[in-house]
């Protein structure tokens, strides 16, 4: 499958924001939760998976695997953390937003 | 922790999940499970997870994962396979040519034999209702004698269209052999013509390229089948064209497709029957008549009808035939569909080709066999190098394939050989097509490739092969003992090898049996050519007579008496092979006088002598005896039949003329054939041709030389009786052979057969040999050292392979005995087995054992010892 460049999508970007806060305690029920309580989204938990598969994919999330709790039936967990790459991307992808953000012209952000 | 999740549904996830992936969704799915169980409680957390597992059930989770989530594993294990495939094929171009080329061969041979038998069977399909178009001929019950003739009477289509209302068209159609056309100072006299009357073109639809159903309504027109236009008017447009025919001109009214080759009726014209001023009465019994059913009727329903019908008018059939007390006659039809006919029984009078069913059921076993014969040998040959390649195998499992990557790797060696096999296979066919068009003259319609049933026996050779392939997985699923994997042998019991064995005893006793039946086969013909038949017909032409008027055919053989070549002529109103026709005689009998159908024949004075009929009592016609035109000749059946020890003198009056009534018996000839050895001979009278029977064929004894000249010479004398008429001739032993025209083919296509099958067998044991021999050259080193000389080892190698003889003549000897049996009884006089014809094919399997298998034990035995015995 080809990667689609250096593009993020809307939801990507919320995941590798969510992974990036939650700095070593990121993984697919940390992630929802977090993306529930933060951003206010309900989403499904196989939802995030396919995203974070996406991002690993992509080279902008590393994985591992942790040690296995009890909550879980003696399952381990697959920890997350941005890579490189990923951090650059996110930060340029929060960078252009701003960049655009400024050049709104004020009274629109009035009316607002 | 009491709680659980939905059980089913945490084993769904399991189910579909890829492994690598299910430790960590099932813990994520649980995690969230009991997190809700506590603040949601079990229903609700029940609900959701189930709905969690449906939502994780996406491509990019379940097993068999696309390539994009581990990279390349698949198709790097399938393009590993393939290499090997194709590397192992390189490296043993031999094994892999006698694989591939075997089995092509055997699934060419069998599917073409499939096409021929499909041909066969499906015989006047092409007609588009052919499963409502019936023929009518008549069974005629004489004073309990019944002959079954496949002609009815002129007016019986007329009648049923009339009488029975479930009939919804009716025709008729009369032979007029091969009538003389002109065009244009062109004379064509080599065209099947066909009288057809009644709605005939309505009941079969030949398929018209130009004009309509209708175009023989009017007299004086024909309809040309499309190649018979192209010869008669080349490219010009034959429509509207006149032909002059005898009497008249016929104009061209109508343009056929050319009959196809599973048609029983072969004609290149139709000539409307209202041409013709022909009696066209119940009287006249010389018509094929077709019907065509309404929609959803069934001929069940109908046929008391046809049968009332025919009852009606008996009398009228019967009228103008005194001798046929009408009191003592039954007449019941003979209905086929149209598409039984070619493989019904035999009809008197019958222009349909028939075909003997046995000889098709024994055509389908040869394909059965061979297509058996080439998956067996494909079997052991893949299965050979499967062995040869166990140590690998047994390596791969050491570090962790699995038997789904075995399976992987005969799937793939499976795949090569179908896209090796299948366009080989083709191409073989085409060949063979074309050859058995040329030097077999068994003439098929390409369609029939196409046909759903033809297609769908190729499909499911390919699936029993490739079904068979996994045979090969069974055997070698015991290569799990890993340990004697890797020492290169079978599992324990050497079961791979048992199944071998079996395999290629089974195929060797094929080559047996297809090698005594063509023995038998052939046997059988040469006793055909050898039997007396009772008479000389070697060198014998026969002219036909084309009015049948006496006085022309005594002059024509007098003029042919003195030319130089010709031995000796004279005329008969039958042909040998064609007295089929019976009349009802009054013999006198010891019990008195009975009325009898009996076949008779009428010829000149001196036919006995030309054809070399041997009298056995009493006299010949003689021109001396004035009343030798009213006495009779008999043959020995018929003494034997009417019962007369002393056949001289006793009396018979028949139907000929009343002057003729009480005729003398005065000489009983030997039994000779007067049709094919498939018949009994039957009792036979025998009067002299006159005026009034005439003589429609004369029969001139030649001597071997120069034949061209005297036939010319013939023909000369011919063109002086009867200057406008062609010239027909043939050799009448020619014509004996034409009788057994189905036999022979079938023969032909055994004697391929036989060839295909030696070959096929002698491949596999060569290779299977030299499998054996590579499985066995430590055994053979240590036999060496420790002192067996070469003889012994060869001998060693041999005797392993001839066992394969007996079980293969254990199989074989019924076979041959039960398949022969059946085919000898479609004659009724045929040779007996004798134990030549299983000790042969025996010593031939041992032959070809020795041959294939001999090479390598001579290798075997002059290999020397340190060479094996260093390895490892």
């Amino acid at each position: 499958m080809t990667t689609k460049g250096n593009y993020l999508g809307e939801f990507e970007e919320l995941v590798l924001v969510s992974v990036a806060a939650l700095m070593d305690e990121a993984y697919g029920v940390s992630i929802m939760n977090y993306i529930a309580t933060e951003a206010g989204r309900d989403v499904n938990i196989s939802a995030v998976h396919e995203v974070l598969k996406r991002l690993q994919r992509k080279g902008y999330l590393k994985s591992r695997m942790g040690g296995a709790t009890q909550e879980r039936g003696g399952r381990r967990k697959r920890y997350f953390n941005l890579t490189v790459s990923g951090r650059k991307n996110l930060e340029e992808a929060i960078r252009t937003k701003l960049q655009l953000y400024k050049q709104v012209p004020n009274f629109s952000l009035k009316l607002t | 922790m009491n709680a659980h999740p939905p059980k089913w549904a945490d084993r769904f996830l399991a189910w579909y999940c890829n492994p690598e992936l299910l430790e960590e969704i099932q813990g994520d799915a649980h995690e969230l499970y009991f997190e809700r169980l506590q603040r949601e409680g079990k229903a609700s957390a029940d609900r959701k997870y189930i709905w969690d597992v449906l939502r994780f059930f996406r491509w990019s989770n379940i097993r068999h994962t696309t390539d994009a989530f581990r990279p390349g594993f698949f198709g790097i294990l399938w393009n590993l396979n393939l290499k090997i495939a194709l590397r192992n094929a390189f490296r043993h171009k031999t094994v892999f040519f006698v694989k591939m080329a075997g089995l092509s061969i055997c699934l060419a041979f069998a599917l073409l034999i499939t096409a021929f038998v499909i041909h066969e069977f499906t015989f006047d399909h092409h007609y588009p209702d052919h499963h409502r178009v019936f023929r009518v001929g008549t069974a005629i019950t004489i004073e309990g004698v019944t002959t079954s003739y496949a002609v009815s009477p002129v007016a019986l289509a007329e009648g049923l269209a009339e009488e029975v209302p479930d009939v919804e068209a009716a025709g008729w159609i009369m032979d007029d052999s091969r009538p003389v056309f002109t065009i244009e100072d062109q004379t064509f006299n080599n065209e099947v013509s066909l009288i057809t009357g009644g709605n005939l073109l309505k009941v079969l639809d030949f398929g018209f390229i130009r004009g309509s159903a209708t175009a023989l309504d009017a007299p004086n027109t024909i309809v040309l089948t499309a190649s018979t236009a192209k010869k008669f008017f080349g490219d010009a447009d034959a429509m509207g064209q006149t032909i002059t025919f005898g009497w008249t001109t016929l104009e061209v009214t109508g343009i056929i497709k050319d009959p196809p080759a599973n048609s029983h009726l072969h004609f290149n014209t139709l000539i409307s029957g209202a041409t013709y001023e022909m009696n066209d009465g119940w009287d006249n019994v010389n018509a094929y008549t077709y019907l065509m059913l309404k929609e959803g009727t069934s001929m069940e329903d109908v046929q008391p009808k046809i049968h009332t019908s025919l009852r009606d008018h008996q009398d009228d059939m019967i009228a103008g035939r005194e001798h046929w007390a009408s009191d003592h006659i039954t007449v019941q039809p003979i209905i086929e569909n149209i598409g039984a006919i070619h493989m019904g029984g035999y009809l008197d009078e019958d222009i349909a080709r028939k075909r003997e069913r046995s000889n098709l059921y024994i055509l389908i076993a040869v394909t059965a066999l061979f297509f058996i014969t080439g998956l067996i040998n494909f079997l052991n040959l893949s299965l050979a190098e499967m062995t040869a390649n166990l140590k690998k195998t047994g390596i791969l499992q050491v570090f962790g394939g699995s038997t789904a990557g075995h399976n992987k790797v005969i799937i793939t060696n499976t795949l090569v050989t179908i896209i090796v096999v299948v366009p080989l296979t083709m191409l073989i066919m085409a060949v063979g097509f074309v050859l058995s068009e040329t030097y077999l003259d068994i003439h098929m319609e390409r369609s029939i490739f196409m046909e759903p049933v033809f297609i769908s026996v190729a499909a499911g050779f390919v699936t029993c092969f490739a079904a068979a392939s996994r045979i090969n997985a069974f055997v070698l699923s015991n290569t799990r003992d890993i340990v004697n994997a890797l020492k290169g042998k079978l599992g324990s019991g050497h079961s791979g090898f048992k199944v071998r064995e079996v395999l290629v005893s089974v195929q060797l006793s094929f080559s047996m049996i297809m090698l005594a039946l063509i023995a038998i086969i052939v046997d059988q013909f040469s006793y055909i050519n050898s039997v007396d038949k009772g008479i000389e017909d070697k060198n014998t032409i026969v002219v036909k007579m084309h009015d049948g008027s006496f006085s022309d055919a005594t002059a024509f053989v007098q003029s042919v008496s003195t030319l130089n070549g010709v031995k000796q002529a004279d005329v008969s109103s039958y042909y040998l092979d064609n007295v089929e026709t019976k009349e009802f005689f009054e013999v006198a009998t010891d019990r008195g006088s009975t009325k009898m159908l009996v076949a008779y024949m009428n010829c000149g004075y001196d036919y006995l002598e030309t054809m070399g009929i041997r009298l056995v009592k009493g006299r010949n016609f003689s021109r001396e005896h004035h009343d030798d035109k009213t006495t009779y000749l008999i043959n020995e059946t018929a003494a034997k039949e009417f019962g007369w020890k002393d056949p001289i003198g006793k009396k018979i009056s028949g139907p000929l003329n009343a002057d003729r009534d009480a005729g003398e018996v005065i000489g009983v000839v030997r039994d000779f054939h007067f049709a094919s050895l498939h018949n009994k001979i039957e009792p036979l009278i025998v009067f002299l041709a006159n005026e009034d029977w005439g003589a429609r064929y004369t029969y001139i004894k030649t001597s071997p030389l120069h034949t061209n000249e005297v036939i010319s010479r013939i023909k000369t004398e011919y063109g002086k009786i009867y200057p406008d008429l062609p010239f027909e001739w043939e050799y009448l032993d020619a014509r004996f052979d034409h009788l057994y025209k189905d036999d022979y083919e079938v023969r032909d296509v055994f004697k391929a057969g036989l060839a295909i099958s030696i070959l096929v067998s002698g491949m596999g044991i060569f290779s299977i040999s030299a499998l054996l021999l590579t499985m066995r050259k430590k055994e053979m080193g240590i036999r060496k050292v420790v002192g067996a000389s070469h003889a012994q080892l060869f001998v060693q190698h041999l005797r392993s392979f001839m066992k394969f003889t007996l079980i293969a003549v254990l199989i074989g000897w019924p076979a041959i005995y039960y398949l022969s049996g059946q085919w000898l009884e479609n004659f009724a006089y045929h040779i007996d087995l004798s134990p030549w014809h299983f000790i042969l094919p025996a010593l031939t399997a041992c032959l070809i054992i020795v041959a294939a298998s001999g090479y390598h034990g001579i290798r075997s035995s002059l290999v020397n010892p340190v060479d094996i015995l260093k390895h490892d």
